[in-house]
């Protein structure tokens, strides 16, 4: 409830010409933007690319933000046409994967719009203390992009193969899923 | 892991897969609830975690419509690592610094180069507005731009100029020799005489006749000289440009790229060309043409001198007298390796681009380019009291770890920090340098004591600075007098406790790593330093105030 106050608050300030208020929602939903399109999209670039669309489109939208209103669903709603107008460009455009990818998306964007709504910036500071405590390979496999045939050449680095990096990367997201859970409850 | 859930998470990745193998996947991700909800769970878990590592976005667009350019708006740095931040939004800084940062070629887009260049420009307003805030106003001839670095052999129309002197808007001309001049915005403007230049603002000179080279660092892109040719434009990062009155400007791009325009003689026309790295043109007024021409053929334009360093024969005898425990004099590498002066210093082991090279005074020195240099294994550190002595000759460039002690070895977390900076906004100095002395303890990426040395006119010279605590009393030296101070409260200490030292950075980037083109892999530096650095000693002690300054005082003229 706080919380909301604040909110309701701040776009106040933003409608009445105090830009800087807005700072204090980018500050405190942006992380969560970024999420939600992170798991639509795999580069990075778009991410952040349709994460400051989404803002900018917030802000000069912003009178239209109704009161009691869910202000991270709000900016989600945003982000979510961005991302369907960017996944109809990829239709039209693109090669199997980044296609394989917005079905991908399609099929899970709803299960990742609620998980979502958790993420403020001190997860993503969880989240590098957990990668900070996996074991050398595995954090080695995170740290790494696996991007493309790049998960070929750290298995060679690693003396094994693409497969196991792959099996590896995958243990890895597990443990950092439930170190992410235990941090969340501490 | 079973198979399909393993080819989903690389075929997410960009693996190769067949498109009936896709197909399948997508098949079983629409029927198959728990095999959603593990693949869902994946790539949720792969995406926070990619973010994560990720460096902050660059969000120019969005400061633009906002109109955040200025980071000094408000004090405060949840972090500690960067003063002048906007209290509880510290990526605002970061977004700025990361586009100050950024390299040319990287910057892709157009809109982004245009985002860059408006920045540019708006930053370049801002120096101006924090140069008026901090009671320094413009004279009426238009106020200092920067100042003379460095001159050999030059002789100046107007005799009372020297090293030092302020350059304002106005007409210099430059009758034989050479000199360099720093503008406050970072950029490094190299002459040879005859030269008659005339200077308009910050990012805009004309030149009639001369030879110059330019160096203009990631931020203060767009820098522009008029000739009587036509019009230079860099884009990032160095330059060299020749008037020759009455003939032609040949122009050639050593890094980054530049612009070359001319106006078409009898009609309303600009003709256009963009140079990439190595590559010449010559301007033609007259015929309205750009006419393109082999680099080489320009290569008379001088490299711009780093100041030289001279010591007197006796400096090392007399660090070691006052008995460091660390003592580099980063005079030599063999291989990788840079060794030490005493029995106990660990060797460092260079991380990219550090040259060790002479200067102009015939002194090898570190010359970082963007590279580090950190010990191998962890060290035992003093603990409670130490000194970092060191000689300093940075360029204005942004901000720059010089040394980074550490408990962790890819630098995240501190409990001592040097860096060059001029990320001052906010303080009142507006784009002048600093060097600052960040002590914290317990260690960790945010908090702290710092001490910050605010003073224009700091790059491309030679200083010597000691910087060191006291059971929490902090002190900073500069070329022998004491500069600044601060008390952090009683040390807990770290005695015996393992550190890692590292000069030339603040930290790894958490990100990955880059790949040179000799095929080594490299981690990815943030905030390198940039300049260089000779005879770096760590103390378990501090210094007294008489050995600070005879160790100063050994620098020769």
């Amino acid at each position: 409830m706080r919380v909301e106050e604040d909110v309701q608050q701040m776009v106040e300030r933003v409608l009445k010409g105090d830009g800087d208020a807005f700072l204090g929602l980018v500050h405190r939903y942006a992380p969560g933007v970024r999420a939600y399109l992170a798991s639509h999209l795999y580069q990075l670039d778009a991410v952040d690319d349709l994460a400051q669309e989404t803002l900018i489109a917030a802000y000069r939208s912003l009178d239209r933000f109704r009161q009691g209103e869910d202000f991270g669903g709000w900016l989600r709603g945003i982000a979510r046409n961005k991302l369907r107008k960017h996944f109809e460009q990829v239709q039209k455009h693109s090669g199997l994967m980044e296609r394989f990818r917005a079905e991908c998306a399609g099929v899970l964007g709803d299960a990742w719009e609620e998980r979502a709504e958790e993420v403020h910036g001190e997860a993503l500071q969880r989240m590098l203390g957990c990668i900070g405590r996996l074991p050398d390979r595995m954090r080695r496999v995170v740290r790494a992009n696996l991007d493309g045939s790049r998960g070929e050449s750290l298995a060679e680095e690693l003396g094994t193969t693409a497969g196991a990096v792959y099996q590896l990367q995958y243990r890895a997201l597990k443990m950092l899923r439930d170190c992410m859970k235990e941090a969340h409850g501490t | 892991m079973e198979p399909d859930l393993a080819d989903a998470l690389r075929a997410y990745q960009g693996g190769a897969f067949p498109e009936e193998r896709l197909r399948e996947l997508v098949h079983r991700l629409r029927t198959d609830s728990a095999f959603r909800e593990a693949f869902g769970d994946a790539v949720w878990i792969l995406g926070l975690s990619r973010l994560a590592q990720a460096p902050e976005p660059r969000w120019t667009g969005l400061c633009e419509e906002m109109g955040w350019l200025n980071p000094g708006s408000a004090a405060g740095d949840p972090r500690g690592e960067n003063p002048g931040a906007v209290e509880g939004f510290e990526n605002l800084d970061r977004v700025l610094g990361e586009v100050r940062r950024e390299p040319a070629p990287y910057v892709r887009a157009w809109w982004r180069r245009a985002a860059v260049l408006a920045l540019a420009a708006c930053l370049v307003l801002l120096a101006g507005l924090g140069w008026m805030w901090g009671g320094r106003q413009p004279d009426a001839a238009g106020g200092g731009l920067g100042d003379v670095v460095s001159a050999e052999g030059a002789v100046w129309e107007n005799r009372s100029i020297r090293v030092g002197s302020e350059v304002r808007v106005g007409p210099l001309k430059l009758l034989r020799g050479n000199a360099s001049i720093g503008f406050h915005s970072g950029v490094l403007l190299f002459v040879e005489g005859p030269a008659d230049l005339e200077f308009r603002d910050s990012s805009r000179i004309w030149c009639g006749r001369g030879r110059l080279r330019l160096r203009v660092p990631p931020g203060a892109e767009g820098f522009v000289i008029d000739t009587p040719e036509g019009v230079v434009t860099d884009l990032g990062t160095e330059l060299g440009v020749e008037i020759a009155p009455g003939r032609s400007t040949r122009l050639a791009v050593y890094e980054g790229k530049a612009e070359a325009s001319l106006r078409v003689p009898g009609q309303g026309g600009v003709r256009t060309e963009v140079l990439g790295e190595k590559q010449g043109a010559e301007l033609v007024g007259a015929q309205g043409v750009i006419r393109r021409m082999p680099i080489e053929e320009l290569q008379g334009v001088g490299r711009i001198p780093m100041p030289g360093l001279r010591l007197a024969p006796g400096y090392r005898e007399q660090v070691l007298e006052a008995g460091p425990v660390f003592y580099w004099r980063l005079d030599r590498v063999e291989g990788d390796q840079v060794a030490g002066e005493t029995e106990g210093t660990p060797v460092l082991w260079k991380k990219g681009a550090v040259d060790f090279v002479e200067d102009t005074a015939g002194t090898r020195s570190a010359w970082f380019r963007g590279g580090a240099l950190a010990v191998g294994e962890a060290v035992d550190f003093p603990g409670e009291k130490y000194a970092v002595e060191c000689w300093l000759c940075a360029e204005p460039m942004s901000s720059g770890g010089v040394l980074g002690l550490a408990e962790d070895d890819r630098f995240q977390r501190h409990f001592g920090y040097v860096e060059f900076t001029n990320r001052l906004a906010g303080s009142g100095h507006g784009q002048a340098s600093a060097l600052r002395f960040l002590h914290r303890r317990p260690a960790g990426g945010g908090g702290g004591m710092n001490v910050l040395v605010p003073q224009p006119g700091l790059a491309y010279r030679w200083h010597h600075w000691v910087v060191q605590q006291d059971s929490g009393r902090l002190e900073v030296y500069q070329d022998g007098k004491r500069v600044g101070r601060a008390e952090a409260g009683s040390d807990p200490g770290g005695a015996g406790a393992p550190c890692w030292i590292q000069l030339g950075a603040l930290r790894e980037n958490l990100a990955g790593t880059k790949r040179m083109k000799n095929g080594s892999v490299l981690p990815v530096l943030e905030r390198p330093f940039l300049g260089r650095m000779a005879e770096m000693a760590i103390y378990s002690r501090p210094l007294s105030e008489q050995e600070i300054r005879r160790h100063a005082q050994s620098r020769l003229p």
